[in-house]
């Protein structure tokens, strides 16, 4: 039973461990849901192309192709070298020889088409059954569990300890008490702000993106 | 490498049990590799780790998957079954709030900004020439990259402290950089990768990642402890997930980011100059997160033909901007 107890633990880990980080897998066909605010529908599969519209929060979208389709990093839970290994080891205790990691399993797309010239960013979407938790009371929540849980040291608000999930270009991040006001009041003036033309003009100026 | 020898130590408990006659029992060795073995046999669960994969079978909710059969909160105290299923809670209510989702990663991100403004209170308005320089070029190099996404607009802060030389990044589009890191950097070009970076970070999820390490080391922790295992064996990896970011991760932002910042029409020798510059700086002697040679990465990275006008012409701009010249 000790044993038993024991594996449950480590199978557990292992179960909520292994998925991709950053983006959701999609495939053609399938129906997602705009997690953002404001999700720009551009002509081009590219952030410098001309926007068409926005999207609002909640939205379904129907999915048409796949767009810049890249292999998740080795540090993703399911990159091919993760998967890989996991295969390996999973066929050597099975007694079986390991069997190809199917690409779709560890490739995402950055962009995704949803309509004739219309195209998306795919970090913004998520499935029918993650949009629930997409409201911030719930993730406030679930931050704050983090916090006080299992993540403590790192995320207590009143300690000044370094921060696991931040870290500086020149070192590790380091954090005081939590000055929310602050912050909001930041979020509050950066929303909205964004001047495509100006920024235009800024590449434009220094040959960067689409004038490089 | 630190999730690989995580997922190497389950793998080898797997293998361990399945010997044992356990594997299937629990539905282990997935034939196609699936993510979640015991998804099918325990209810709900799909492969992607849906939000409650338990659900269904165990009767509870989302908030609290166990409820129903546990009785109320696992606080580990209970004896035999109780304990043995509090510990199952425990893992399942780490899995749903590291579930994170665009919402989620923002709400994580603003709370360690706002950490970090409790630690550097003294910061540049959104007006301020320099902080709307910094906006521009990291919009610009977002537009190169996967994440382009974010729940809200990017929250660009500049920390007006000339003595320190950093920049970090937080889940959910959040990026800090010092007025001493500015005053640091000769160059556009140069702020570019260091803008890059955190971009890289932000967009390889490393923030969450190392979330999910840490809560991982704390389980492997306790399923350890009353396992008889060696404490070194795990304390190695755990010290492994509480050390922050590590060089696996610093190198893969590293070379993300100038893969970015090359993108975007930056000159990658201005990334190598800055590391450079940066490890004679710090000497290497702020921690271990950093690989010994982080320019190896970098030089991977084929680099654009940046025309020597052009380049004046950004590190013209950079000058008036953050020097006033």
């Amino acid at each position: 039973m000790r044993y038993l107890n024991q594996f449950f633990i480590i199978v557990f880990g292992m179960f909520y461990s292994f998925k991709a980080l950053a983006f959701e897998k999609v495939s053609v066909g399938s129906t997602m849901y705009n997690a953002c605010k404001s999700l720009h529908v551009h002509e081009k599969p590219t952030a410098f192309s001309n926007k068409i519209k926005t999207i609002t929060f909640g939205k379904q979208i129907k999915i048409k192709g796949l767009e810049r389709q890249f292999e998740l990093p080795d540090s993703d839970f399911s990159s091919k070298k993760s998967l890989t290994l996991r295969e390996e080891s999973n066929a050597s205790g099975a007694d079986r020889d390991p069997q190809p990691i199917d690409p779709k399993e560890y490739t995402r797309a950055a962009w995704v088409k949803i309509g004739e010239g219309q195209f998306v960013s795919n970090s913004c979407l998520v499935s029918k059954g993650n949009l629930d938790g997409q409201n911030e009371k719930t993730a406030q929540e679930k931050v704050d569990k983090i916090a006080s849980g299992k993540a403590k040291r790192n995320f207590s608000e009143d300690e000044s300890g370094d921060m696991t999930a931040m870290r500086g270009a020149a070192g590790k991040a380091k954090g005081g008490p939590a000055d929310y006001k602050t912050i909001d009041n930041f979020i509050t003036n950066s929303q909205g702000k964004i001047d495509f033309i100006k920024i235009m003009d800024f590449r434009k100026s220094g040959r960067l993106g689409e004038f490089k | 490498m630190k999730n690989l020898i995580y997922i190497l130590a389950i793998t080898l408990f797997c293998n361990f049990a399945h010997a044992q006659g356990l594997g299937n029992l629990l539905g282990g060795g997935n034939k196609d590799g699936g993510a979640n073995p015991l998804g099918n046999l325990l209810g709900s669960g799909n492969k992607d780790g849906g939000a409650n994969p338990l659900g269904n079978l165990l009767g509870g909710d989302k908030k609290n998957p166990l409820g129903g059969m546990l009785g109320g909160k696992s606080d580990g105290k209970k004896g035999g079954m109780g304990n043995f299923m509090s510990v199952i809670g425990e893992s399942l209510e780490a899995m749903e709030n590291t579930n994170l989702g665009p919402v989620g990663k923002f709400m994580l991100g603003r709370k360690l900004s706002a950490m970090v403004i409790g630690r550097y209170p003294k910061l540049l308005k959104n007006s301020d020439v320099r902080v709307q320089y910094v906006r521009n070029i990291t919009l610009t190099i977002l537009g190169t990259s996967r994440y382009y996404g974010n729940y809200k607009d990017p929250v660009i802060i500049v920390i007006d402290d000339d003595k320190l030389v950093n920049a970090f990044a937080a889940p959910g589009g959040f990026i800090f950089i010092s007025t001493g890191m500015l005053k640091f950097l000769e160059n556009e070009d140069e702020l570019a990768f260091v803008l890059a970076h955190e971009i890289g970070h932000i967009e390889l999820d490393h923030g969450l990642n190392a979330v999910i390490q840490k809560t991982s080391g704390d389980m492997f922790k306790k399923g350890a402890s009353g396992m008889g295992m060696s404490d070194s064996f795990f304390g190695g990896m755990i010290d492994f997930a509480e050390n922050g970011y590590g060089k696996d991760l610093e190198m893969e932002a590293d070379g993300r980011g100038a893969m970015l910042a090359v993108q975007a029409g930056y000159d990658l020798n201005s990334a190598l100059n800055v590391i450079k510059k940066l490890e004679k700086r710090t000497g290497n002697k702020h921690g271990t997160g950093y690989p010994k040679d982080r320019t190896a990465v970098i030089k991977k990275v084929t680099n654009l033909n940046i025309p020597s006008d052009i380049f004046e012409l950004r590190k013209k701009r950079f000058q008036k901007i953050i020097y006033g010249k």
